[in-house]
């Protein structure tokens, strides 16, 4: 083989080695995330006062309460389920807010973190493929005269997995 | 020969990395999941003070009076008084609730009392006789016919008192659920 050809061999060799050493992930590779259920705040017939809905759902699912007792028909707390054949750690960054639309107008969406499971230290997946279920929540805060109108938005939440 | 050492020496540095990576760095891999959120806001509840609490005009009893609209049981437009005062024109108040929905209704009367002023002169209506006197606090709308919160209270009128128009205003406050 002429030394040319050779040296190219070698050169790709190394970086297909190196390559692999270095962005090989070994954690994470077998575990999935899904929505299982997506956080709705229901139907709020609005209190004249404005109001302050919360799903506090850091223990686990829960669903829409009225400050004012607006009155607040369904809703439920969201849910992500985390399945993974090993036993990982994995970390859930939450969003500090959210904006919600219904054009031309908006809500704002905050507090999910305290009011999401595994906010602080994270959780272990149970590997085996068992579902590992993160229910999240969060607040809203309606003004006197929030415009009538179907909010919707999507929530951004990093999973790390180590 | 001197390509072979560096090649052999290149691949064990790089399965040495691979084997430090697995079993030594700290590695992670994240993943971002979108959740969707909704939420559906309405507003067909409306609240409306429809008619104001009135003690009417009262001639009063030089001894002094107590005087009482009860509006626990509806609408009234009687006074019932505790000696002899003269009194005309009483009603008692209206707060109109409309509701596309059907809803408990829960009322919460003032703590303290209210406080009624002529000038420099003044009246109370006593705290506790306006949750008595007033429309039960426990009640619901059927989403479709206007509800209706009676008001009514007690004034105690001592001897003396000076005489004028004496106003004033309370806050309810109105639960739904």
């Amino acid at each position: 083989m002429p030394s040319f050809w050779k040296k190219s061999l070698i050169i790709r060799f190394w970086l297909i080695l190196w390559s692999i050493a270095l962005v090989f992930p070994v954690h994470g590779m077998g575990a999935s995330a899904v929505v299982s259920q997506l956080v709705s705040f229901g139907t709020i017939d609005l209190h004249p006062g404005g109001d302050t809905i919360t799903i506090a759902a850091a223990g686990g699912p829960a669903v829409p309460v009225a400050a004012s007792n607006s009155v607040v028909i369904g809703g439920n707390s969201g849910l992500i389920t985390v399945t993974s054949a090993t036993v990982e750690h994995v970390d859930i960054i939450y969003p500090v807010t959210v904006t919600m639309a219904s054009s031309p107008n908006s809500i704002q969406l905050v507090s999910i973190d305290i009011n999401s499971q595994y906010n602080v230290g994270g959780a272990d997946t149970l590997g085996g493929g068992l579902p590992l279920t993160i229910s999240l929540g969060g607040v809203i805060t309606l003004a006197a005269g929030q415009a009538n109108g179907s909010y919707t938005a999507q929530i951004p939440i990093i999973l790390n997995y180590s | 020969m001197m390509k072979m050492k560096l090649n052999r020496s290149g691949v064990i540095a790089g399965i040495l990395l691979i084997a430090f990576n697995i079993l030594v760095l700290p590695t992670s891999i994240a993943g971002v999941v979108a959740v969707g959120v909704d939420a559906i806001i309405t507003s067909t509840i409306t609240e409306t003070a429809t008619t104001d609490l009135d003690f009417g005009s009262i001639d009063l009893d030089p001894a002094g009076d107590t005087v009482t609209i009860d509006a626990s049981g509806g609408a009234t437009t009687a006074a019932t008084i505790t000696a002899s005062s003269i009194v005309t024109g009483e009603t008692s108040g209206l707060i109109t609730i409309t509701s596309g929905v059907i809803a408990s209704v829960a009322v919460v009367y003032p703590a303290a009392d209210v406080t009624l002023t002529s000038g420099g002169n003044t009246l109370t209506i006593v705290a506790a006789t306006i949750a008595t006197f007033s429309s039960e606090t426990g009640v619901a709308t059927d989403g479709i016919n206007p509800f209706y919160i009676y008001l009514g209270g007690t004034i105690v009128i001592p001897s003396g008192q000076a005489t004028g128009t004496y106003s004033g205003s309370m806050n309810i406050t109105i639960n739904y659920s």
